[in-house]
């Protein structure tokens, strides 16, 4: 089994996606699966093709996302591929399109469609559309199908925020408000999602919401409750302070679902970036970079397999993480590169929400990490 | 990690209290939604099966990570230690929740999946005792429904028979004065024959004699006592008439005709104004010309009554329904509310001369015929009758 990682910077759509594409297969030899991640600077049609032109009949997953990250890098210009070749393997991908109209129902056909591979255990790599649909769905929808004989990860597509639509694609063309999904197996595999968020005493009770949007908090607007806890005074400021305590919602086993304010309508309700589920109790939660990356460590320590070495690490990081940690989040990175091991090639995206699992059923997040190692069995 | 160090007291409690908040709010849908999503992100349970009803008729409503259902008995019969089952009701009967977790299910965590699994099975029983309350609630409704409908029958039935009792209490009545008027008239008639030859006698013998120059006034008492015995002989004429109301003999009849010849029988006064909208296109009906010409005549006679200081008399014919239509318009002073009602009873008047059988009368043969009359007033504006007669013989 062999991994090949390559990214390039060029303009020219054609030359970064054949670069990248070459070099990759150059180290990893012919690929069963090729991730291809890039940034909303290329025409993703054309990167995909010269892609497929140096990768053969492997099978690819890939979107457009504001950053790559590669190795202890973050690339706000770039087109990033990656090669897992070996006989080993058994790979399967689906593109779902339509995850506006039916999520749920986007994931449940990617679900099935993984599985009439007959591939019946594994890594799923999910990168829906971050900015359409509602993703709890797509991963309900998804899990519904396939269940817990499968670990789950992935990360939401995103840009610069100039453009209102992001992309996903496999080896089957290139989409958008769409679902991409691949089922990985043959290698041993470990993976999760953490965050160095910790809640402070403020507790409040989220009375009324309807998908991202709530209206009422402990009986009120939700605006006035929790910017007169955050001591905002303006909706900016309050939106600014958000981001440094955003929500979280606890499970049974100690973690935190994070949610992040968006913005505030007329009614005082306020949007979050994610789905915030009805009738449920949440802390307003407070991070210093220092704890989120003692959070990445730990998570590092827990999932590498100590009997096994490391060959790829697959992450997908929060964006408003790397926004909030500014200078420090190259500092992030490199741990994260230095915690799996400088020999691994580490290979990620900064995405629109994460999707793992903390224990049990995988989840979508919020300003987290999630991370896949896999190596050898 | 020790997931149970992991945990605060705040997050726990926080996790109760979020639990105790799941209720049966819209739909079942809804709420198995909701039951899942909260077992998922609370928990982390891997696989969810509930279930409600038992036996057969036990069915699944909502599931996490079950691709068919013989997946859920396979699993919900292992018992493993990663697995939480919690039958609802006393003996199972209202159905079952089944969970499944990654690893072995701890104390902390069976409390609290029990109390989770508690509310569920009361936002379940609250919702089936929603649904027999609902049930209940729309037969009340529909038993509400009903009996209204009936007690609408009821009262259409009380008003017909009430309706029923008054056209007989009328019609005996009519019988009963037409009888008395019949024989009272007959037994008047002749002496009233006899008092009139005697002044006609009289009156000839003054005429020629030195009496009527002597004592002038005694022709005038004379005049008045021919007119008194002309007036008493029209009222003997009205009860006979009135004891005579027959069964109508029916022939086709053209009713311009018959509003015509009613017209021309009543002197009209030269400071009433009448106008006559008769449709020339009307069909023959089956009257009995004779009687609906005295009905006629009794109301335009009415008519030109109520308007002794002039006024305009309309007459006019149309076709409405299944009846043909004869209205006759006065702008009289109109007949008072109160006494509206009362018109076409028998022996009823308001006038200083007259029975009060004419219109009693008119109604009785029109009555007879299948018809009916109408009547509206304004007192001050005047008086409209509408005489229906069927277009089809009855």
């Amino acid at each position: 089994m062999k991994f090949g990682v390559a990214c390039n910077k060029l303009d020219d759509s054609r030359e970064a996606g054949r670069k990248a594409a070459e070099g990759a297969v150059k180290v990893s030899g012919k690929p069963t699966l090729t991730f291809v991640f890039t940034t909303d600077f290329y025409d993703h049609k054309v990167v995909l093709e010269t892609v497929k032109e140096a990768v053969g009949n492997s099978k690819i997953v890939g979107f457009c996302a504001r950053g790559i990250i590669f190795a202890e890098d973050m690339l706000e210009q770039a087109v990033a591929v990656g090669t897992l070749a070996g006989a080993e393997l058994s790979v399967a991908t689906s593109l779902q399109q339509g995850i506006t109209e039916n999520s749920y129902s986007a994931g449940h056909r990617a679900g099935e469609e993984l599985l009439a591979s007959g591939i019946s255990k594994g890594l799923v790599i999910v990168l829906p559309d971050g900015f359409t649909g509602n993703k709890t769905e797509v991963i309900r929808g998804l899990y519904n199908v396939m269940g817990p004989d499968f670990i789950y990860i992935g990360g939401s597509s995103g840009g610069n925020l100039k453009s209102s639509k992001t992309y996903q694609f496999t080896e089957v063309g290139v989409k958008s408000d769409a679902l991409a999904v691949a089922l990985l197996d043959g290698m041993s595999i470990n993976a999760g999602v953490v965050h160095g968020w910790k809640p402070t005493q403020a507790l409040l009770v989220i009375t009324k919401s309807e998908g991202k949007r709530v209206y009422e908090i402990d009986g009120c607007p939700a605006f006035d409750i929790y910017s007169e806890r955050l001591g905002a005074d303006t909706v900016d400021n309050f939106i600014k302070l958000g981001k440094q305590y955003p929500l979280g919602i606890p499970d049974v086993s100690g973690n935190y679902l994070i949610r992040d304010p968006k913005s505030v309508n007329d009614d005082k309700s306020v949007n979050f970036v994610s789905e915030i589920p009805a009738n449920s109790v949440a802390n307003i939660m407070k991070g210093s970079v220092k704890d989120q990356i003692e959070a990445d460590k730990s998570l590092i320590s827990m999932i590498i397999d100590r009997n096994a070495e490391p060959q790829f690490a697959l992450v997908f990081d929060c964006i408003s993480r790397s926004l909030l940690m500014g200078k420090e989040f190259k500092k992030e990175l490199k741990i994260i590169w230095e915690s799996i091991g400088r020999e691994v090639p580490v290979f990620g995206a900064l995405t629109h929400g994460e999707i793992g699992s903390f224990v049990g059923a995988p989840m979508f997040h919020n300003k987290t990490l999630a991370l896949a190692v896999l190596s050898s069995k | 990690m020790n997931r149970t160090s992991a945990v605060s007291t705040v997050a726990e409690l926080s996790i109760l209290y979020e639990i105790s908040l799941l209720r049966f709010s819209e739909s079942e849908e809804g709420f198995a939604e909701e039951v899942i999503e909260k077992a998922a992100r609370l928990f982390g349970m891997r696989r969810l099966a509930l279930l409600a009803g038992e036996g057969k008729a036990q069915r699944l409503i909502a599931s996490l990570a079950f691709r068919n259902e013989k997946d859920i008995s396979k699993l919900i019969g292992q018992n493993k230690p990663n697995q939480f089952k919690f039958d609802f009701g006393s003996d199972g009967k209202l159905g079952a929740l089944f969970m499944e977790q990654a690893h072995p299910i701890e104390n902390r965590e069976r409390r609290i999946y029990t109390f989770f699994a508690r509310q569920v099975e009361n936002a379940l029983v609250a919702a089936r005792e929603a649904a027999e309350r609902k049930r209940w609630e729309e037969e009340l409704q529909a038993t509400e429904e009903e009996l209204h409908v009936a007690n609408e029958e009821l009262r259409a039935a009380n008003e017909e028979l009430k309706e029923a009792q008054e056209q007989l209490i009328r019609s005996e009545r009519l019988a009963a004065i037409g009888q008395l008027a019949g024989g009272v008239g007959h037994e008047l008639r002749n002496p009233l024959g006899a008092i009139k030859n005697a002044v006609y006698y009289i009156k000839g013998k003054v005429a020629k004699s030195e009496l009527a120059q002597k004592e002038p006034r005694l022709t005038e008492f004379l005049d008045i006592a021919d007119d008194e015995i002309n007036s008493s002989n029209k009222i003997i004429n009205d009860l006979l008439g009135f004891s005579r109301v027959v069964k109508p003999a029916v022939s086709s009849t053209r009713i311009k005709q018959v509003i015509d010849d009613a017209l021309s029988r009543v002197p009209i006064p030269e400071n009433i104004e009448l106008t006559k909208r008769l449709d020339t296109d009307l069909n023959e009906i089956e009257v009995d010309p004779d009687q609906i010409q005295k009905v006629l005549l009794n109301i335009i006679m009415n008519a030109v009554q109520a308007m002794p200081e002039g006024g305009k008399l309309t007459v006019s014919t149309r076709e409405e329904g299944k009846f043909l239509e004869v209205e006759i318009t006065d702008t009289g002073g109109g007949i008072p509310e109160e006494t509206l009602d009362k018109i076409f009873e028998p022996l009823f008047t308001t006038r200083a001369k007259g029975i009060g059988l004419g219109l009693a009368v008119s109604k009785s043969i029109v009555d007879r015929h299948g018809g009916h009359i109408e009547v509206k007033s304004e007192v001050g504006e005047g008086t409209t009758f509408k005489v229906k007669l069927p277009l089809e013989a009855v």
